[in-house]
């Protein structure tokens, strides 16, 4: 059948079930998330001439970036979570080692990620909390004591206070006699994200892009091996943003730091393949796995198109996926597993790198280690007898993906168009743009939910009186005491000229235009601490206000 | 004591003494019942701070340049206004401006209130007079106004304000089509904040001739987040004050405050008769008749 | 005229809940006041106090509420403010009754609907007046 002979019968089809509509209605209006109409029904008119989606692993990569993809290896099943102080979290990593694993993960606590001393009235009932505490150099001596730095490869989830993390890490590979250019990892470092929805942030947009550049600077002579960003979608997503806001703001945040690693005079040919991204996967199934697809083959054309790049591996999108925390309900928790079942089965036919699977308890306190395990097992049932795994790109070719793909491509890049005419992301998220574009469409979810047009089951309907899950939330208030005891005492010990002169130093540089990680290498050296480190930039560049833009 | 009552010489003795908490409560005063607001007002002593206004469009750095000044007014006391635009269909409003702020706002020798416009325009509270009376009252060295900075018509700030600052800044594109709207004309200063931004120095080379030949009016380039160039700004704005005590420009300036506040009054209480009146049956004319009686009949109000 | 505070204590980022709840206040035509995220105890006390707000309300996700909220309530103690304070977040239930046996008026959950919350504010704005 041709296109118009499928239309005329298409056409025949519309009006008699226009018909059957009188006497039976549909329930409701059917829309996307970002509010665009889904049809009755999809067909190849909604699909044009799809023999051109390529092939996985070939440019533009819409069916994967691999040509085998989880017929080789299943995705890696990545779980992580953050512990107290670094003495317990040391005696975690040496378990995990011995168990085999070889990618140690690191969350650190809030003043650490915001450049706070665990002594600063801000840090005040912070501490340890969501990761570890690292004040200076010796914490990190400390965490990583033991651990041979040239056989593990460590992923910091550290942001604005990156630099100083991995000035620290480098020098604590440095007293274990590796030398910089073995060491491997990666560091999120993704500021944008943290202005647009996540709040780690210290500085303006523009002094944080300057650092970030030289740490990309540094990286690439001094250690090749490390993987300088992970752009995160993620947070994005979490703060209320619809699927393809998520898509649109990420790559836009891509688009920036491959301009600034430009500027700094990296080849993206090369600087492309360290890159690798982070995003959520939420309960719209068959949107989310559109979603995955149409992220990969828009980055593959700017790679291209935009940047020039002829290197077929730095096109490639590849990603970390985490189920959504915000769709986990505190009313009937176990409901949580089969969300999270949703979410993860999407990302992994959406073609995933990495997965973590959400705990089923996360939205009351901290997770069981009864409620971790299931959410592992949830991974391992998927990969190993769901039998998604066993071709690649199983759901190409169904007319909705593919029109769902095309679509959310359209309207991502329209975003995308808009942001460039703002100047760029540094831009739209000065002007507070990005960030109320995210909470208008958070609020209306909202209304949503409220009036019912959404139903979220167990809060607006089918809710039911239950017994309250037995929740975990243990503080050990000592972890803060400690750390400051700890912290007292470094101050009186260590070399305070050098520290002084190490961040005068630092001043300088940071009022120069040269490159800020060699002297924040020297005052880390000198066991300058994390606060007094970023006081010294907060006072050359200034802090960042966030746009309230409700 | 119930939290949001004062009797009304505690407020007084409050005021008098210094005492945050009933500065507090005294502003909340102006905006729920500024009539017994005037009537206290009128038995505190007068003083007279240097009242700044600053003006400009949204996003040009505002509140962040009110910030970096408080940064390097040290040792004086300063209150700050400012204002947001209520909602003309829920009467709500979202106050954002403090945000800027907030690392002064445990500081003893400010003190920042947010207010909503509830309706006025001209980019300012209708209890702007009492709230800086207030302030004055309280003896603040500094009486700094934020207005709304929506409108192209907020030039009222110079109605209350001793000097006015027209902020700038080179994000905006559609600034000089602001100056023709008659913002010139108020600057006593004018600020071209973002000076970090490289095309500030278009902006300055534009603005320095547009305001060729008329009154000279001074032009400050500020980055609000770095505090640079706004120490300049700072000493600017104290030896203007010297100036304009001197010259006779603050009493003339005073004057027309008064002035403005009594018609602020007058129109308070004639809008609220305007709203209580029965309208059915009444022409126009005979409503007016009927309200300029009431007005008369109640000569004091 | 319903004045609210909404404070953001703590240093996590997570704003949606709040800024979610300022949004809807406004709506229902009070007029609100967003103080950001990163505030300490100090600066949200005496902001509500310099405010004169009619009600405070505090949303903490980063598990700190168990510090920070008694700290606030301490505050406004001393700078003799007894106004309405309300609490959203992610609270275990037992630290939710300690937090209102201390004077809090409410604790709100996940998923709490907005229109609930705006109704409540204003009982607990006409209860403080009456
Ligand atoms: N680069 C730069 N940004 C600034 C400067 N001053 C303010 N901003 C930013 O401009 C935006 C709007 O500032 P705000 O003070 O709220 O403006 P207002 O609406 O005029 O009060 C915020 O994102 C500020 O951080 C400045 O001097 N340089
Ligand atoms: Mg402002």
């Amino acid at each position: 059948m041709n296109n118009g002979e499928l239309n005329e019968k298409y056409k025949e089809w519309d009006k008699k079930t226009e018909e059957i509509l009188k006497k039976y209605p549909e329930r409701g209006e059917f829309k996307t998330t970002w509010g665009g109409e889904t049809k009755r029904l999809y067909t190849p008119l909604d699909v044009g001439d799809y023999s051109n989606i390529g092939f996985p692993g070939e440019y533009p990569f819409t069916r994967g970036v691999q040509p085998t993809m989880y017929r080789g290896k299943l995705w890696t099943m990545r779980q992580y979570a953050g512990f107290g102080n670094a003495e317990e979290s040391n005696k975690r990593y040496k378990y995990l080692l011995e168990q085999g694993q070889s990618g140690l993960s690191v969350a650190f606590d809030l003043p650490t990620q915001i450049g706070y001393d665990s002594d600063d009235p801000h840090s005040l009932g912070e501490v340890g909390k969501v990761g570890v505490a690292i004040d200076s150099l010796s914490d990190m001596e400390t965490l990583f004591d033991g651990i041979p730095l040239d056989k593990v490869s460590t992923s910091m989830t550290i942001n604005s206070t990156a630099s100083i993390l991995l000035a620290m890490y480098m020098t604590v590979g440095e007293k274990q006699g590796v030398s910089r250019e073995k060491l491997r990892g990666t560091i999120q470092n993704d500021i944008l994200k943290e202005y647009i929805a996540r709040g780690t942030y210290i500085y303006p947009p523009q002094p944080s892009m300057r650092i970030i550049t030289n740490i990309f600077e540094f990286c690439s002579k001094e250690m090749p091996l490390w993987n300088t960003i992970s752009i995160s979608g993620y947070h994005i997503r979490e703060a209320g943003a619809d699927a393809v806001q998520e898509v649109a703001f990420t790559l836009a945040d891509g688009i920036e730091y491959v301009k600034a690693a430009i500027e700094a005079g990296l080849d993206p040919n090369l600087f492309g393949r360290r890159l690798s991204f982070f995003f959520a996967s939420h309960n719209d199934f068959l949107e989310e796995i559109a979603k995955f697809r149409a992220a990969r083959r828009m980055w593959a054309k700017i790679m291209k198109e935009r940047f020039g790049v002829t290197n077929h591996s730095a096109m490639r999108l590849k990603f970390h996926t985490q189920t959504s925390g915000s769709t986990l309900t505190a009313q009937q928790p176990d409901n949580n597993i089969v969300r999270v079942t949703i979410q993860a089965l999407a990302a992994v036919l959406g073609g995933t790198q990495s997965l973590h699977t959400n705990s089923r308890d996360e939205a009351l306190a901290l997770p069981t280690e009864e409620s971790v395990r299931i959410a592992l097992r949830t991974q391992q049932i998927i990969g190993y007898e769901s039998g998604v795994p066993k071709t690649v790109d199983p759901l190409a070719g169904s007319y909705y993906i593919e029109s769902l793909t095309d679509s959310i491509e359209k309207r991502a890049f329209d975003y995308i168009d808009k942001i460039e005419k703002m100047g760029g992301m540094v831009k739209a998220i000065e002007a507070g743009y990005v960030q109320q574009e995210i909470s208008n469409r958070a609020y209306e979810y909202q209304q949503a939910i409220e009036s019912e047009k959404q139903i979220v089951v167990g809060v607006n309907k089918f809710t039911s009186e239950e017994e309250p899950l037995k929740t975990t939330l243990k503080v050990n208030d000592d972890a803060e005491k400690e750390q400051i005891k700890k912290l007292r005492i470094l101050k009186k010990g260590r070399d305070n000229e050098k520290v002084e002169n190490a961040l005068k130093r630092l001043e300088n540089v940071a009022k120069s235009d040269e490159n800020i990680m060699y002297p924040i290498v020297d005052a880390v050296k000198a066991y300058a601490t994390i606060g007094e480190i970023a006081n010294v930039m907060r006072k050359v560049f200034g802090e960042y206000k966030e746009s309230i833009t409700l | 004591m119930s939290n949001t009552r004062m009797r009304e010489d505690e407020f007084l003795e409050g005021i008098k003494s210094h005492d945050r908490r009933s500065l507090a409560k005294m502003l909340s005063l102006c905006e729920k019942d500024p009539e017994t607001a005037n009537v206290l007002l009128d038995k505190l002593e007068k003083k007279t701070s240097h009242v700044v206004g600053i003006t400009g469009s949204p996003g040009v750095g505002k509140s962040t340049l009110i910030s970096a000044i408080l940064d390097k007014m040290n040792g004086k006391n300063v209150g700050v206004i400012v204002v947001d635009p209520s909602s003309p269909f829920t009467g709500g409003a979202l106050l954002g401006d403090r945000v800027r702020m907030q690392s002064h706002a445990t500081n003893e020798k400010f003190f920042i209130r947010s207010f909503a416009n509830r309706g006025a325009l001209g980019g300012l509270s209708p209890s702007i007079y009492e709230a800086c009376d207030t302030f004055e009252s309280f003896g603040m060295d500094n009486v700094i106004i934020e207005t709304v900075g929506v409108g192209q018509s907020e030039i009222d700030v110079s109605n209350i304000a001793d000097t006015v600052i027209v902020v700038l800044s080179p994000d905006n594109g559609d600034e000089i089509q602001m100056m023709k709207a008659g913002l010139m004309e108020i600057a006593d200063l004018f600020v071209i904040n973002k000076s970090d931004n490289p095309r500030s120095q278009i902006l300055l080379s534009r603005l320095r001739a547009m305001t060729a030949g008329s009154k000279e009016v001074p032009i400050y380039l500020t980055n609000a987040v770095t505090s640079e160039g706004v120490e300049r700004l700072v000493r600017a704005l104290d030896s203007r004050f010297f100036q304009i005590l001197s010259d006779g420009t603050l009493s003339q300036k005073r004057r027309k405050r008064l002035l403005n506040h009594v018609k602020s009054m007058i129109r308070r209480e004639l809008d609220r008769l305007v709203q209580s009146f029965e309208i059915d049956g009444i022409s126009p004319k005979e409503m007016r008749d009927h309200i300029i009686e009431e007005l008369c009949r109640k000569k004091r109000l | 005229m319903i004045k609210v505070m909404i404070a953001k204590p703590g240093l996590d980022g997570h704003d949606r809940g709040a800024k979610v709840v300022a949004k809807a206040l406004r709506d229902a035509g009070m007029e609100v006041i967003y103080t950001g995220i990163r505030q300490t105890p100090e600066q949200i006390a005496q902001s509500a106090v310099d405010e004169d707000v009619d009600v405070l309300g505090i949303s903490i996700l980063s598990g700190a509420h168990m510090k920070l909220v008694p700290k606030i309530l301490e505050l406004l103690k001393k700078m003799g403010s007894n106004m309405p304070v309300f609490v959203g977040g992610i609270i275990p239930k037992e630290d939710a009754k300690r937090l209102k046996e201390i004077g809090v008026v409410e604790v709100y959950g996940p998923g709490t609907p907005t229109s609930e919350i705006a109704e409540q504010v204003r009982k607990f704005v006409e209860h403080s007046n009456a």
